[in-house]
C-alpha cells in the first residue's frame, strides 16, 4: 500500500486558483465516492480549507493514483486545462510528513495555528463516514492528530500572537487579566481598529464604544461590533469610564495631547488605561506613555512584538519538523509491516454497513 | 530535638527549585509535577515539625526565632499553594520557592533550643498575640513579594520589554489588587495581635510589667502600615509609590525585628 498527497496551498497557488479548486463541504462525499469508486485509488480524504485543497489517498500504484487525482481535478474545471505547476505531489514518506505538518499547523499561513487540526479532523471524519477510508488512511490520520497534539503540548510553536490585533489583546490580558468587564473606546473607525476591537471582543470585552468624526460610520461599526456609537467630541467624557482605547483617526496631528490626558488621568484617579495607537501618523503623543498607569503601544510596538513572536515560531519550526520526522519513520515502519492489503473489500463492507450503495457515484 | 526536621525541608524545596529552574530554562511556562510534589512534601514536613515541636513543648511553636521563622515560612508557603491552584506559573513558583526556602535555610543557622519566650506563651493571650503577629509579618512579606512582582511587570509593560517569565505572572492590575488586600489583611492581623498583646500585658502581675522597647517599635510599625493602607485607599499615593513603600516597610520591619528583640524584655529570643 502506498500513500499519495496531491494539492495546492497558499504557498503554491494564488487565491484565484485556490478558490477555483475549493470543494464545497456538501459535495465532498460525492467526490470521494467518485475518486475511490474504481481502481487505482482505494482510500481518499479531501481536505478543503480557505488556504488549501489537498487529496490524500492510498493506492498500490502511486503513478496511476496521482494521475487519477489530477484527472479528477481537471474534471472539476473541464473548461480550462489544468496547470500542474500550482500543485504539489508527495508520495510515501513525504506524503506522511506533509500531512503531519499540515495537521500540526507547521504548513499554515499563520505558523503554528491550531484551527487547521480541527479542519483536518472534520475532513477525515467525513471521509470515514462516507466509507472512503481503510486501514492505511485511518492509521495515517490518527497518527497525524497525535503528532499535532505532541507539537502543541511540547513545543512553543503556538506561543505568542503573530497578528497586531491579537498582540494588542494579549497585552490587554497582561494588564487587566479578565477582560469581561472591561470597556473599550474606539477613536476612529478604521478597519485596523475594528480588527483589534474584534480581537478584544473574542477575549471577552463586551462593552465597546465607537467614536468617529463621521458619526454614521461610528454607528455602522458600533452595530457590527455590538457596541454603542458616540460623537467624536464626547471622547474625553467617555474616557472616564473605559479601560482600553484604540485610536485610528486620519488626523494629520496627534489627537490626544499629554496635557489633556494628564488632566483626564487625574480625574479618573489614575485608574490604569491601555492605549493602542494604530494610526499613522500617530494619534497619541509619544510622551503620554510616561504618565503613570498609562500603557501606550503604537502600531510599530505591536508589530515588533508580533515579528518577535513569529521569529520564535520559525526558530521552533526546525525542532518541530525533527520531532515529526521521528513519528513519520514509526508510521512508515508500520506501513511496511502491513503492505498490500486490498482495502476495496473493506471499504465496500463499511459502506454496506452504513446502508450506502458502494457503486453509486 | 525536632530541629533536624528543618534540613529536609530546605532539601525538598531546593530540589523543587531545581526542577522549576530547569523547566524555566527549557521555556516551560507551567510548573512541573515533580516541582510541585517536592514543594508540597517540604510544606507537610514543616507542618509535622511545627506539630511535634508544639506537642513536645506544650505550647504554640512560636517561642524561638527558628520557630517563628518556620511558622512564617509555613504560612507563606501555604498561601503560595493556594495561589498555585489559580496560577500555575513557573516564574511565580521560582519566585515563591526561593523566598520560602531562603527563610527556612536561615533557621538552620539558629540554635534549636535557644532560650525563647516560653514562659510568656503559657498564657492564652500571649499565644494568640504571638500567632497573630507572626501571621501579620507573613502577610506583610507576601505583600512585599506581590509589590515586587507588580513593579517588575509594570516596568516591563511600560518599556515594552515584557519577558516570557513575567508574562506568566498574574495581570498587573490583579497583582496590585492582591497586594492591597494582603497588606490590609496583615494590618488587621497586626492590629488584633497588638490588642491581644496589651490584654496579655494587663493580665500580668504588676511586678512583672516592664517598659518594653518593642511596644514602641510595634506601634511605629502599626502607624506606618496605617498610613500606607489609608494613603492607598484614599488615593493619596500613586500605585507605584504604594508598592515601593510596601517593600520598604517590610524590609525595615524584618531588619529591625531581630535587633529590637535583643533589647526587648518580653520578646527576647
Amino acid at each position: 500500500m502506498k500513500l499519495i498527497a496531491v494539492g495546492l496551498n497558499h504557498l503554491s497557488a494564488p487565491v484565484e486558483v485556490r478558490e477555483r479548486f475549493a470543494v464545497p463541504a456538501a459535495k465532498i462525499s460525492e467526490h470521494l465516492r467518485q475518486l475511490t469508486g474504481s481502481p487505482p485509488l482505494q482510500e481518499a480524504v479531501i481536505v478543503s480549507t480557505c488556504n488549501r485543497v489537498e487529496i490524500y489517498a492510498s493506492s498500490m500504484d502511486t503513478e496511476a493514483g496521482a494521475e487519477r487525482i489530477f484527472s479528477f481535478l481537471q474534471d472539476l474545471h473541464p473548461q480550462s486545462p489544468l496547470d500542474r505547476s500550482f500543485f504539489y505531489h508527495h508520495e510515501g514518506e513525504h506524503a506522511v510528513q506533509h500531512l503531519f505538518e499540515v495537521a500540526s499547523g507547521l504548513n499554515s499561513m499563520v505558523l503554528g495555528e491550531t484551527e487547521v487540526t480541527g479542519q483536518v479532523k472534520d475532513a477525515y471524519q467525513l471521509s470515514s463516514q462516507t466509507g472512503c477510508t481503510g486501514a492505511a488512511l485511518n492509521r495515517l490520520f490518527q497518527k497525524s492528530f497525535e503528532a499535532a497534539k505532541m507539537i502543541r503540548t511540547t513545543s512553543k510553536i503556538g506561543e505568542g500572537s503573530v497578528s497586531v490585533g491579537s498582540v494588542a489583546a494579549d497585552l490587554a490580558v497582561q494588564i487587566f487579566g479578565n477582560l469581561q468587564d472591561k470597556k473599550v473606546l474606539l477613536l476612529g473607525a478604521g478597519s485596523m481598529s475594528a480588527t483589534t476591537a474584534r480581537a478584544l471582543h473574542a477575549r471577552g470585552c463586551r462593552s465597546i464604544i465607537v467614536s468617529n468624526r463621521l458619526h454614521e460610520r461610528a454607528v455602522q461599526l458600533a452595530r457590527e461590533l455590538g457596541g454603542e456609537a458616540a460623537h467624536f467630541e464626547e471622547w474625553p467624557e467617555k474616557f472616564m469610564k473605559i479601560d482600553i482605547m484604540i485610536t485610528s483617526t486620519a488626523a494629520p496631528h496627534p489627537v490626544v495631547a499629554r496635557e489633556v490626558l494628564e488632566i483626564l488621568m487625574d480625574e479618573r484617579r489614575h485608574r490604569p488605561v491601555f492605549l493602542i495607537d494604530i494610526a499613522v501618523p500617530r494619534d497619541i503623543e509619544r510622551s503620554v506613555g510616561e504618565i503613570e498607569n498609562v500603557y501606550l503601544y503604537d502600531i510599530d510596538d505591536l508589530k515588533v512584538i508580533a515579528d518577535q513572536n513569529l521569529a520564535l515560531r520559525q526558530k521552533e519550526l526546525i525542532h518541530c519538523r525533527d520531532r515529526i520526522h521521528t513519528l513519520v519513520r514509526k508510521f512508515m515502519e508500520w506501513l511496511d509491516k502491513h503492505p498490500g492489503r486490498n482495502d476495496q473489500a473493506f471499504r465496500k463492507a463499511a459502506l454496506l454497513n452504513k446502508g450506502l450503495n458502494p457503486l453509486s457515484p | 530535638m525536632q530541629h533536624w526536621f528543618l534540613s529536609p525541608i530546605v532539601i525538598f524545596w531546593s530540589i523543587s527549585l531545581l526542577f522549576c529552574w530547569t523547566d524555566f530554562r527549557h521555556g516551560r511556562r507551567e510548573k512541573s509535577l515533580p516541582a510541585w510534589l517536592f514543594f508540597l512534601t517540604g510544606w507537610i514536613t514543616q507542618f509535622v515539625f511545627l506539630y511535634m515541636r508544639g506537642t513536645a513543648m506544650g505550647r504554640c511553636p512560636v517561642g524561638t526565632l527558628a520557630e517563628v521563622i518556620t511558622f512564617m515560612s509555613w504560612a507563606l508557603a501555604g498561601t503560595y499553594l493556594i495561589l498555585n491552584l489559580v496560577y500555575r506559573s513557573n516564574a511565580l513558583a521560582c519566585y515563591a520557592i526561593t523566598t520560602t526556602a531562603l527563610f527556612q535555610a536561615l533557621t538552620l543557622f539558629l540554635p534549636g533550643s535557644a532560650p525563647g519566650v516560653d514562659r510568656w506563651l503559657n498564657s492564652a493571650w500571649g499565644t494568640i498575640h504571638a500567632v497573630l503577629s507572626v501571621l501579620a509579618y507573613a502577610a506583610f512579606c507576601l505583600g512585599a513579594l506581590l509589590a515586587t512582582m507588580y513593579l517588575l511587570k509594570e516596568r516591563q509593560l511600560k518599556t515594552h520589554q515584557l519577558t516570557s517569565g513575567t508574562m506568566t505572572f498574574p495581570a498587573v492590575t490583579n497583582l496590585e489588587l492582591w497586594m492591597t488586600y494582603v497588606v490590609f489583611a496583615g494590618f488587621v492581623l497586626f492590629t488584633v495581635g497588638l490588642i491581644t498583646g496589651f490584654v496579655w500585658l494587663e493580665n500580668l502581675p504588676p511586678a512583672q510589667r516592664h517598659y518594653d522597647y518593642k511596644i514602641c517599635w510595634a506601634a511605629t510599625v502599626w502607624l506606618a502600615y496605617l498610613i500606607l493602607v489609608l494613603a492607598h485607599r484614599f488615593h493619596w499615593l500613586r500605585r507605584r509609590n504604594a508598592a515601593w513603600l510596601c517593600i520598604i516597610f517590610t524590609a525595615l520591619t524584618l531588619l529591625s525585628f531581630w535587633g529590637i528583640n535583643t533589647i526587648s524584655t518580653y520578646h527576647k529570643f
